[in-house]
């Protein structure tokens, strides 16, 4: 995120670019970003040969889409999450990523807005949701807008990191590179995996090289950056999907009635919900925290974690 | 990395977005009111009352509301928090004691639609009955969403929040490195079963101790459950110190009991045995041996040494089952305390 401070007193400094020296991972937008290869020609999806000959675990992990209050508001009424133009792809998708809430900020800048001041969370059950439109290890979005920073290997392309457009290939991706669900959930990689890869397999390293950053210990933990992307190029319905919605306790309460019709729409569509303390005052990144802790007991709670 | 800075002017609160049409709102700073780029403030005690404005952070607004020209406030860093609470389509600007008086004619209809709002502006009013607003949300949510609800709400949002804020002060600055996020979300749990609630500390927690929970365990008492804590190898129960650990649990800080007692011999040594809650702050380190903890600035207060603020927090929190009131000791005057009779027998048995 950018900070600005301000020095007493009322003093403004003007906003500059503020950096991690060593992970190179940027608060702004780095214009380089991921490149997209160009067409005609084939992407190396390595990472697909990778985890081939791992076990799918078990248990298939649930989906999570963030997005914030006014928008969760028209899913709500609307009853469904509906596909929205990406910058990237050039299409109508909805994004999600497995497990773990993980976040896009606008246009994927570091800039704070409505998602993080004042995020809620839909869990989304995938089994009936149909193939999704495509499946990669990471935020698309984070990565083309060059949130990973430098150390990106600039001769490795966005498609070579996609994953098979299929939920078991997650699965299996997981295995490979966390060992279980929960470590996914929490970014942990297996120790050690890149020396498992020769140094020819440079999606593989380059996967490695983004993934750490979302690792327990990372000098500036994005969770975006192994959280698996999975996007679906139609609409998703709550009614049958949603398991779980997250949202602030204020929208709870009603006093012009605008609250009470939300309540009756939760209802009308079967989805549970559950609050979390909103504070005006309060860092964003407690807001994720409390959310991602419902998650995890969410989760958990399916036995999936 | 030093960074040249050029000094442009001073801050106001323009404008707020919404959360939905009443509560607290998110305030809005730019440089001027037809400002064009938007900040958000950082508090020094993020999520908690009392806090004062330590930066601001960017913002890019979708539905930005300006305030009107009357309520536009001047601001900047190392002043009080200031606060935006929306009720009847009126924004109503200022710290939380000064909204909380504003909205006095109003507080009761507040309560009744919207107790947890209520609350939370209370949070940052000493004067503010806050148990019986936690009472009075709890209540509501059993009747407006069923009882799982409002038990989830009591251990979940209120009961946890407590504990967690606690701790995340406790813990200082370590709380926004990203192994104390983790051991925030993962390594205190809070379990109800009958009439008990357990609070269990990871080995992050090792050094906090049950005293530190004073306003947790009031609350907890309110609502008739017992408390018990486990702490890393430690396990107490409130009132028994029973440890099962050969790790003893280090008393630093004055109790809130002695804190108590203290309280009543300052009321005790005033004419008519009425003290204000600035005399019980002031006075009450006569009839106590401080530690060096006690004397330590609260987190939460910047004028304010820990003990004056427990000091404080006898007559905030008099909604409580264990406190002096309910005992008989003392009243509430309005503005501090009076000892009573039973209170004043009380000490004798203490002796001097």
């Amino acid at each position: 995120m950018t900070f600005i401070t301000f020095e007493p007193p009322c003093c403004l400094r003007p906003v500059r670019r503020l950096g991690n020296m060593r992970t190179g991972l940027t608060a702004e937008t780095n214009p380089v970003g991921i490149r997209r290869r160009r067409i005609g020609l084939a992407p190396k999806r390595e990472l697909r040969d990778l985890a081939v000959n791992a076990t799918p675990l078990p248990k298939p992990l649930d989906l999570v889409h963030v997005t914030s209050v006014g928008a969760a508001r028209e899913i709500i009424t609307l009853g469904q999450i509906e596909a929205r133009e990406c910058a990237v792809f050039k299409r109508d998708l909805v994004y999600m990523f497995l497990a773990r809430p993980a976040y896009r900020l606008r246009n994927g800048q570091a800039k704070s807005d409505q998602i993080n001041r004042f995020p809620c969370v839909f869990v989304i059950r995938p089994d009936k949701l149909g193939p999704p439109f495509h499946i990669y290890p990471f935020d698309t979005g984070a990565g083309a807008s060059g949130c990973y920073g430098d150390l990106v290997d600039p001769h490795v392309y966005l498609e070579d990191y996609e994953l098979e457009p299929d939920l078991s290939a997650a699965q299996r991706h997981i295995a490979w590179a966390f060992g279980g669900n929960r470590q996914y959930f929490e970014g942990d990689l297996i120790p050690g995996l890149v020396q498992s890869l020769h140094a020819w397999q440079s999606v593989g390293r380059g996967w490695l090289t983004i993934a750490r950053l979302a690792a327990t210990g990372s000098n500036q933990p994005d969770k975006r950056a192994s959280a698996i992307e999975v996007a679906y190029s139609t609409r998703i319905e709550l009614k049958g999907h949603a398991r779980l919605v997250v949202f602030p306790q204020q929208l709870i309460e009603d006093n012009l009635g605008k609250n009470s019709a939300l309540i009756e729409d939760l209802k009308k569509h079967d989805l549970a919900w559950e609050t979390y303390d909103w504070r005006p005052n309060e860092t964003p990144d407690f807001f994720m925290d409390e959310i991602t802790r419902i998650v995890r007991r969410c989760l958990e709670n399916a036995g999936q974690l | 990395m030093k960074e040249h800075y050029e000094r442009v002017g001073g801050v106001e609160l323009i404008a707020y977005e919404k959360l939905t049409d009443h509560g607290l709102a998110l305030p809005i700073f730019g440089r001027s009111r037809g400002a064009n780029v938007y900040y958000t403030a950082r508090s020094s005690a993020p999520g908690e009352a009392g806090g004062r404005i330590t930066g601001f952070d960017h913002y890019d607004p979708d539905r930005l509301i300006p305030l009107p020209f009357e309520q536009v406030r001047e601001t900047g860093v190392g002043e009080p928090w200031l606060d935006i609470f929306l009720w009847e389509g009126v924004p109503h600007v200022g710290t939380a004691s000064e909204i909380w008086n504003r909205l006095a004619d109003v507080r009761a209809t507040i309560a009744e639609h919207a107790p947890l709002s209520l609350l939370a502006l209370a949070e940052g009013v000493e004067s503010a009955p806050d148990l019986q607003l936690i009472h009075k949300a709890f209540s509501w949510l059993m009747t407006r969403y069923g009882r799982q609800k409002a038990l989830a709400w009591r251990r979940d949002t209120c009961l946890r929040g407590i504990v967690f804020k606690i701790l995340r002060r406790e813990v200082g600055a370590s709380a926004y490195k990203p192994e104390m996020r983790r051991a925030l979300q993962e390594q205190f749990e809070i379990r109800e079963s009958g009439n008990k609630v357990n609070v269990s500390l990871g080995t992050p927690f090792s050094f906090v101790h049950p005293e530190d929970f004073a306003t947790f365990t009031d609350i907890a008492a309110s609502f008739d459950l017992t408390v018990e804590f486990s702490i890393a190898t430690a396990e107490i129960a409130m009132g028994k110190t029973t440890q099962s650990s050969s790790r003893p649990v280090m008393r630093n800080r004055t109790s809130e009991d002695a804190m108590r007692i203290a309280a009543l011999r300052v009321a005790a040594s005033k004419p008519d045995g009425r003290a204000t809650t600035t005399e019980l702050k002031n006075e009450v380190g006569q009839y106590l041996t401080l530690t060096s903890e006690d004397t330590l600035p609260s987190k939460t207060r910047p004028n304010e040494a820990m003990y004056q603020q427990i000091a404080g927090n006898i007559v905030s929190h008099r909604g409580s089952k264990t406190n002096i009131f309910a005992k008989g000791w003392a009243t509430y005057t309005g503005d501090g305390i009076q000892i009573t009779e039973a209170g004043r027998q009380y000490l004798e048995t203490l002796g001097a």
